[in-house]
């Protein structure tokens, strides 16, 4: 499929601080050349969050991870509209769902999208802190300064969705859902099935919404 | 159609300090705010009035501001197609939106497919049979994503008045929509086996593959760009160049067979072979059933 094969070995940041962990370029924590791909090994990452915070996925270790990629200028994503699956409650309805699932699930944001608004780590991440005060959003938003998880996932659209199970595979990737509330929550369906252990089908939709730009 | 989107605050960028500047190309400040800026919609209509049962031809045209684009029904990598919603009496058919041959915007796995300038989006109608006497009214609801660097939601809604002929009468055109909507229609690719190109499936390095041949004449390129049906794709994400050699095209794409991923549809390969140029277009639409790890056979050679 268009997203199956995903580029790029494990990944971390150096988190030495703000500015560091912003500015640094991500390096690979080893030279693996393997793809990452449905059924294989996430792309590990460390990355800051509007708070300051170092999250890195190995942090979750046994636990399900839903990684969902956001801009705050894009109506699909973090800018307030009548289609942004925040601002409509679909994210909220999603979480409540999520919790009632599997009560351990992590639900992160990640905003690549300092290349494409041409601002730096620092000003993403005031503007993130924004967008989520008026959304409502109190899940961490992490900073992807140099959109280096970006590629390594190959998010191509906010949102993108990646589901992630506790032994770190990647299950699912691709839409959100239906790009309606009485869709289908694909992201939703995965986490349902990790919990009951078994397959994850489908394991990737389409993506929809603004592009990630990373060059 | 669902209900218009309503932009209730205005751009994040344009409202904090020390945040994004405007696209390349934009006075500072000038960004707009919503997607209704950028593009401009009318309604054509290939006919003034009408007989009980006649089919007619709508177009929307959307005049997009340079450097912007809106997108195909296959979007590709990002981007989501227009939508237009019709309102029309009882009785009248309403067909498909047939999308003339886009443009591709971006390379490789993150190329989208779209239109920038001016493009008109086609709706086949055919009017109810027993349509009555006075004035017809087709309401239309229409949005779409219009992107250059940023994303921008655009909507608006139009109201088109025809009449029914009176008895005894003819139908009669609207000689300049008639037309524009007639040069549109050129650009709309053509079903595959009219006649050729054609396509089959073989089985190669244990994968399933879609072959097309056909004559390219006087086409040096050969572009398949997929149509994003899902459960089928090329393996390499993104268009696809074929091979052309004295006057004919080949195209060998590996493809992706997921039943798991095909959302209760049927496995099709569907896409588009794209030969000439975007202003003086030859494509044709590529629809046909995959049975997974099944091949078909070749077809004879093509003519000419």
């Amino acid at each position: 499929m268009i997203m199956k094969t995903l580029v790029s070995a494990a990944l971390v940041v150096s988190c030495l601080g703000w500015t560091a962990a912003n500015s640094a370029p991500i390096q690979k924590a080893d030279d693996a050349p393997a793809k990452a791909e449905i059924g294989k090994a996430a792309p590990q990452f460390t990355l800051m969050d509007t708070n300051g915070k170092a999250v890195s996925l190995s942090d979750f270790k046994g636990k399900t991870v839903v990684l969902e990629w956001f801009c705050p200028s894009c109506p699909f994503s973090g800018r307030s509209s009548g289609r942004s699956i925040h601002s409509t409650g679909r994210v909220k309805a999603l979480l409540k769902n999520m919790k009632e699932v599997d009560p351990d699930a992590v639900y992160l944001l990640i905003d690549s999208s300092t290349k494409k608004m041409r601002v730096s780590p620092e000003e993403l991440s005031k503007m993130d802190a924004e967008a989520a005060k008026k959304l409502g959003i109190t899940t961490p938003i992490l900073i992807d300064g140099d959109t280096s998880v970006a590629k390594a996932y190959g998010a191509k659209t906010t949102p993108h969705m990646f589901v992630i199970d506790g032994n770190g595979i990647l299950r699912y990737h691709g839409a959100f859902d239906g790009r309606s509330e009485d869709s289908p929550n694909y992201t939703l369906d995965a986490v349902k099935s990790i919990k009951a252990g078994g397959d994850v089908s489908p394991t990737y939709v389409r993506q929809w919404g603004c592009g990630v730009k990373t060059s | 159609m669902r209900s218009l989107p309503s932009i209730l605050f205005p751009m994040v960028l344009a409202t904090l300090p020390g945040t994004a500047g405007p696209a390349p190309g934009d006075p500072p400040g000038t960004l707009p705010s919503s997607g209704d800026d950028l593009v401009e919609v009318r309604v054509l209509c290939d006919t003034t009035n009408l007989l009980p049962g006649q089919s007619f031809t709508i177009g929307i045209e959307y005049s997009i501001e340079p450097g912007w684009h809106i997108y195909w029904r296959n979007p590709g990598a990002n981007g989501l197609p227009p939508e237009i919603g019709i309102t029309a009496p009882e009785g009248f058919e309403v067909g498909d939106v047939l999308y003339p041959r886009p443009r591709v915007f971006g390379a490789g796995e993150d190329a989208s497919y779209g239109y920038d300038g001016e493009v008109v989006l086609l709706v086949p109608i055919r009017a109810a049979n027993d349509l009555a006497p006075g004035p017809v009214d087709l309401e239309f609801a229409l949005e779409w994503l219009v992107c250059k660097r940023v994303c921008l939601v655009g909507a608006a809604t139009r109201t088109l008045r025809l009449d029914r002929t009176l008895p005894g009468r003819e139908s009669t055109t609207n000689p300049a929509e008639a037309r524009l909507i007639r040069s549109w229609a050129q650009r709309v690719p053509r079903l595959i086996g009219s006649p050729q190109p054609r396509g089959f499936f073989a089985r190669l390095d244990d994968r399933q593959h879609l072959l097309i041949r056909g004559i390219a004449g006087a086409s040096k390129d050969a572009i398949y760009l997929p149509g994003g049906t899902p459960g089928v794709a090329p393996v390499q994400p993104g268009p696809v160049r074929g091979s052309v050699t004295n006057g004919r095209f080949t195209f060998d794409i590996p493809l992706s067979v997921e039943p798991e991923n095909a959302l209760g549809q049927p496995l099709r390969a569907n896409g588009l072979v794209l030969l000439g140029t975007y202003e003086r277009p030859r494509a044709y639409e590529i629809d046909l059933p995959v049975v997974p790890g099944t091949t078909s056979q070749p077809p004879a050679p093509p003519e000419g």
